[in-house]
């Protein structure tokens, strides 16, 4: 289920770096735990469902929530309140990784 | 005659007011405590010192020149280092974050310094609030001041630490699937994780959203009563906040035995915890019967597939919610010359520790395409037959009654190989958390070795007077107020 190749496979999607000697650790703790996932198994769901947008109560209606309030950001609030620390500059440009 | 540091809040906040005191002498006494105790207990992740004195001084002046104070005035605060807190660092003691600086307060932040509540430093905890012994910090584990070698419980270890080894009278945490109810146990503290929606989540560094409430920790019920009465309440940035119907009270005695509580005793779980917890639970029980209380036996049959599914959506949760840490809106500093965007993410997201790095692979698994239906929709169904089954045991009970944990604390460095084995330990508090009820922690007496034991007491939605009521009757009863660890 966890072997290694599922595990790189998972650190890629993830964007997670692991070392290869650490693959079988962490495989073993992710095997362990779906282990115990898998109890769920036992249990039969079926006729049960997943409370839907109908089984909500709402205080307030969707039309009464407050609409989206856009903070000014650093650069245009008035009082800026943070020293800009910006180390990776080269040439008057911020540098940033290849695309 | 006692310390500054030994009292309870709402006596040094009366004091303050009357100006027997000011708030700032008050405070540098605290801040004397914290450098004096803290090399030891390593509760804080940073703190806020010269800030927290001046606030004080404003304090002082408005109360000499008679403007009137909050609730909170003078009063000295920790918080989680995962709640935001303006212009401090919001680490969640990862080296991901180690240089965030928060640029904006959280909601419960802003609530407590409108009531002149001063906030004094950030807390330690399990990283990104992943653990149940505070052992998972970048910046060490916290060590419990009942025996210095052992675990404090977590995630918000260093909340409840601070509070039990009085170099603060209050505290906040944060609570995902016991994280302020563990630690509480251990710590020999009151810890409260309100109804889902009580208090605001804005601005607390997201784990899992479907789960966790902020909530508070203090050593008497009748300072953590008005803390929880600030911080909670509707807001408009938190959606899933409600209004308040009622204001949280302290009644007396008599009041509370008027209402002849029904409470619904969990007896497989009790008998299945440590021998030494559940001698102290049956302790506690019977105090409760002495007070008039109708003690019945209660079970909750899903309680054996809820372990399984609380860190199915709790992981589920985390792999989304962690995938915002790139080290580009959020990070630390390090040069990206040389790097390639995926490469560069990857060698960022490197700084997360080994549990946060499990959870999110566990989480990615169970979310991807064909294990979805087998994990995630299965959790979600067997989550909300959990809460009908708690709906029904609440039509016959006002409070249910359990451990707050099945074990005594334990030495650091035990329990930290096999993650089940780590997980097992959540089996009594993640119950509380799946059905979004609010829960208490309430010190339950000592082992013989001297370590604590907490009771918890579980009431329906928005049933946190209910549990206010049953810490009263055994704060009244224990006095364990006055239990205060030797450091």
């Amino acid at each position: 289920m966890a072997k290694g190749i599922d595990i790189k496979k998972l650190c890629d999607l993830t964007k997670l770096e692991i070392p290869e000697q650490h693959i079988p650790e962490i495989a073993r703790k992710v095997e362990e735990v779906l282990l115990m996932f898998d109890k769920l198994d036992e249990f039969n769901t079926e006729g049960s469902k997943i409370p839907g947008i109908e089984d909500l109560k709402f205080e307030i209606s969707f039309e009464d929530l407050r609409a989206d309030k856009p903070r000014p950001n650093l650069e245009l609030s008035k009082e800026p309140q943070f020293e800009f620390r910006l180390k990776n500059l080269k040439d008057g440009y911020i540098l940033g990784p290849r695309i | 005659m006692k310390s500054l540091f030994e009292m309870p809040a709402f006596v040094v906040s009366r004091k303050i007011k009357e100006q027997e005191i000011t708030s700032e002498e008050y405070l540098s006494t605290i801040i004397d405590r914290i450098k004096q105790v803290d090399l030891r207990i390593n509760s804080f992740i940073s703190h806020d010192f010269e800030n927290a004195l001046s606030k004080s001084r404003v304090i002082d002046k408005k109360i000499k020149d008679g403007v009137e104070t909050g609730l909170m005035a003078g009063l000295p605060i920790g918080i989680k280092d995962n709640i935001s807190v303006n212009g401090l660092k919001n680490t969640c003691a990862s080296r991901m974050l180690a240089e965030y600086v928060s640029p904006y307060n959280a909601t419960v932040i802003d609530k407590i310094e409108e009531q002149d509540g001063i906030i004094i430093g950030k807390l330690n905890m399990d990283e990104f609030g992943m653990g149940t012994t505070s052992e998972y910090s970048s910046f060490g584990p916290v060590r419990n001041p009942w025996n210095l070698e052992y675990v404090t419980g977590g995630s918000s270890g260093g909340s409840a630490a601070a509070v039990a080894s009085l170099q603060i009278p209050l505290s906040l945490g944060s609570d995902t699937g016991g994280s302020i109810r563990c630690p509480s146990s251990f710590c020999s503290v009151i810890g409260i994780k309100p109804t889902y929606g009580t208090v605001s989540r804005n601005g607390l560094i997201s784990y899992s959203n479907s789960l966790e409430q902020i909530g508070p920790i203090a050593r008497t019920i009748y300072d953590l009563v008005p803390l929880l009465n600030i911080i909670s309440g509707y807001d408009p940035n938190d959606n899933t906040t409600l209004h308040r119907k009622y204001e949280y009270q302290t009644k007396n005695v008599d009041n509370i035995l008027n209402k002849k509580y029904k409470i619904g005793v969990l007896d497989d779980l009790i008998d299945n915890s440590e021998i030494e917890v559940t001698k102290n639970i049956r302790k506690i029980i019977k105090q409760l019967e002495g007070y008039g209380c109708e003690i019945d036996s209660a079970k909750i049959h899903l309680s054996d597939y809820a372990l399984a599914s609380y860190y199915i959506i709790a992981t589920a949760e985390a792999s989304s919610n962690l995938s915002r840490f790139d080290n580009v809106r959020y990070g630390y500093q390090g040069s990206p010359e040389g790097y390639e965007w995926n490469s560069y993410f990857s060698e960022a997201r490197s700084k997360f520790g080994d549990e946060v790095k499990l959870r999110i692979l566990l989480g990615s698994y169970v979310l991807s395409a064909g294990y979805f239906g087998k994990y995630y929709a299965k959790a979600q169904k067997l989550r909300s037959m959990i809460k009908r089954e708690f709906d029904l045991l609440f039509d016959k009970y006002d409070v249910l009654l359990l451990p707050t944990m099945p074990v005594l604390p334990f030495k650091l460095g035990k329990k930290t190989s096999q993650p089940t084995e780590h997980y097992n330990l959540d089996i009594y508090t993640i119950l509380a958390n799946l059905a979004g009820i609010p829960a208490i922690s309430i010190p339950a007496g000592m082992s013989e070795s001297g370590l604590p034991v907490g009771v918890q007491l579980l009431a329906n939605a928005f049933g946190e007077q209910q549990l206010i009521d049953m810490a009263v009757l055994l704060e009244n009863a224990e006095g364990f107020e006055k239990w205060i660890p030797k450091i």
